[in-house]
């Protein structure tokens, strides 16, 4: 059975390198991103903060939120890149990630050895690549580029390699930050059948989208975020409706917030462009 | 079932989960020197090449300047720039490990170890090739150093489980701290005139400080000594086993506690 189960966690992310924020930046900020707290040591991003659910099989979660929110840093949290400050994540079976189409493919090796790395760091054995390697050669129809370096593809030639490579995996845990794609209009509606396979033979999907369509096409249940938090988690339908009341909200404030501005200072509107 | 938590775990583990996936960093090593060498006509015997002519060159000047015999010289520096070349090349390599890697590390869960491993392996496979360069001065020279030379073999692993102690501490600091990686270079350079590789260790008294502090004095021992024919001293054996037990500490210790924050740092 696969699973995942997070309790609690918070992560705060170190901004190794950066110094002396201006508090004009940490003031705008924080409109969007995480908190960030600078002490005297390190600048810290509260990335995520009391993030708890779980998940079984046939859960299909979809991470709404505008830029910042945490859902990319979460997708992260669930593949175990990020280790929580706080907190502890739980997952049972294969998790694969789609958070970077292109990891690890290497200019100057051939298709094929592309294939390969790319299994093997997901941890694949070389014989389950190898039973894997006509399926994939077969949906890049590559042909006989697969033998020559990536280097002389075209970029929609690679990205069908790998697009067809890491959808040709079986995952139990798919995590996804938006859906993947190739630029290729021959190709979209294969790639579009392939993908849709793909994802229903995960057991468990993680989606973060920007895109409502895409959410309430894959997703049953969702989650939305806001500077590292959950906001509410629900149906899909409840967690949009939730959204656009709150964003609807959130400018009537700002709107207030700017005439407020100029109430107080009249000198502002001789300023303003026009 | 695997768990990501906040709270301490062990990372020991990293090591045994590394070595399952030999699959992966023995691949990943023979493709980096496949891949820079698959348009050269000579391919990976372009190493080799270049390192004999080096040898070649200096050990011409050297033996003049030493005023001693090719015959003695030429091997003792060959063998001896060969296992060097090694050393050098990994603790080189090291402290940008993980920045040249970011994209697997902050892309997908990846045992860090496994990176290094890779290297590891890379270097020991231009090594490999060098060996040729040891063969050829066997030939020339009409050396036959014996059954001895077998010894190499326990020396050389010895020195790689050295190596990899301290390229765990070194990878995880040198991804922290940018300054480390050109330390490093510059210590490397000091290295190898300070070490006996171009110079005969009888050169200097016995009691130098110089031959008694520096490790790489007995790391070549073990592999070079054997090679040319004369066990290594039993202190070599001694003094490697003490670093490696030295550096296995603070390896754990810099793992244990920073492995985690590497994706923050690169």
């Amino acid at each position: 059975m696969s699973f995942i189960e997070v309790k609690n966690v918070n992560l705060d992310y170190p901004l190794v390198g950066v110094s002396n924020l201006s508090l004009k930046n940490r003031v705008l900020g924080a409109a969007t991103g995480g908190l960030i707290s600078a002490g005297t040591g390190i600048p810290v991003v509260n990335a995520l903060r009391n993030i708890s659910f779980s998940l079984k099989e046939g859960d299909r979660l979809g991470l709404v939120g505008h830029n910042g929110a945490g859902k990319s840093t979460l997708l992260k949290v669930l593949a175990g890149i990020y280790e929580p400050t706080v907190g502890s994540v739980v997952t049972e079976g294969r998790i694969v990630s789609t958070l970077n189409l292109s990891l690890g493919m290497q200019e100057e090796a051939t298709g094929i050895e592309n294939i390969i790395v790319r299994g093997l760091m997901l941890g694949m054995k070389r014989s389950e690549i190898e039973k894997k390697m006509d399926d994939i050669a077969a949906f890049t129809e590559l042909g006989d580029y697969l033998d020559m370096p990536v280097r002389i593809y075209s970029s929609g030639m690679a990205t069908r390699l790998a697009f067809a490579t890491v959808t040709a995996m079986d995952s139990d845990i798919l995590l996804m930050d938006e859906v993947i794609g190739t630029g290729d209009a021959a190709f979209i509606e294969r790639a579009e059948e392939r993908l849709n396979e793909f994802i229903n033979r995960s057991k468990i999907i993680v989606l973060a989208s920007h895109m409502e369509k895409v959410i309430r096409q894959f997703c049953n249940v969702a989650l939305l975020m806001e500077r590292g938090e959950m906001v509410a988690f629900g149906t899909p339908d409840e967690i949009f409706s939730f959204y656009e009341r709150r964003a609807k909200e959130h400018r009537a404030k700002n709107i207030t917030r700017i005439l407020e501005m100029l109430h107080n200072n009249p000198e502002l509107m001789n300023k303003a462009p026009g | 079932m695997q768990q990501i938590n906040s709270a301490k775990k062990n990372r020991i583990f990293d090591v045994i989960s590394a070595l399952a996936a030999y699959e992966l960093w023995i691949y990943l090593a023979r493709q980096d020197i496949r891949l820079r060498y698959r348009r050269s006509k000579i391919g990976p015997f372009w190493i080799t090449l270049s390192m004999a002519i080096f040898c070649l060159a200096l050990g011409v000047v050297y033996s003049k300047l030493f005023k001693m015999n090719l015959a003695e010289y030429l091997p003792f520096l060959s063998v001896g720039f060969v296992v060097w070349g090694f050393i050098s090349g990994l603790l080189g390599e090291f402290p940008n490990l993980f920045v040249d890697n970011s994209s697997y590390i902050t892309d997908t869960r990846i045992n860090p170890i496994i990176i290094l491993f890779r290297v590891v392996a890379r270097s020991v496979l231009v090594f490999a090739h060098n060996v040729l360069i040891i063969v050829g001065i066997y030939l020339y020279f009409k050396i036959q150093p014996g059954m001895v030379a077998l010894l190499a073999i326990p020396g050389l692993f010895l020195v790689i489980l050295n190596l990899v102690a301290v390229g765990i501490s070194l990878s995880i600091v040198g991804a922290r701290f940018r300054d480390i990686a050109p330390t490093t270079q510059s210590l490397i350079q000091i290295l190898f005139f300070i070490s006996p590789i171009t110079w005969m260790p009888h050169l200097l008294s016995a009691d130098s400080w110089l031959i008694k502090i520096n490790p790489i004095g007995y790391y070549m021992d073990l592999i070079r000594s054997p090679l040319l024919g004369t066990a290594p001293a039993l202190h070599s054996w001694a003094v490697a086993f003490v670093t490696l037990a030295i550096f296995s500490c603070v390896a754990v210790w810099v793992y244990q506690t920073k492995s985690a924050r590497i994706p923050y740092w690169v």
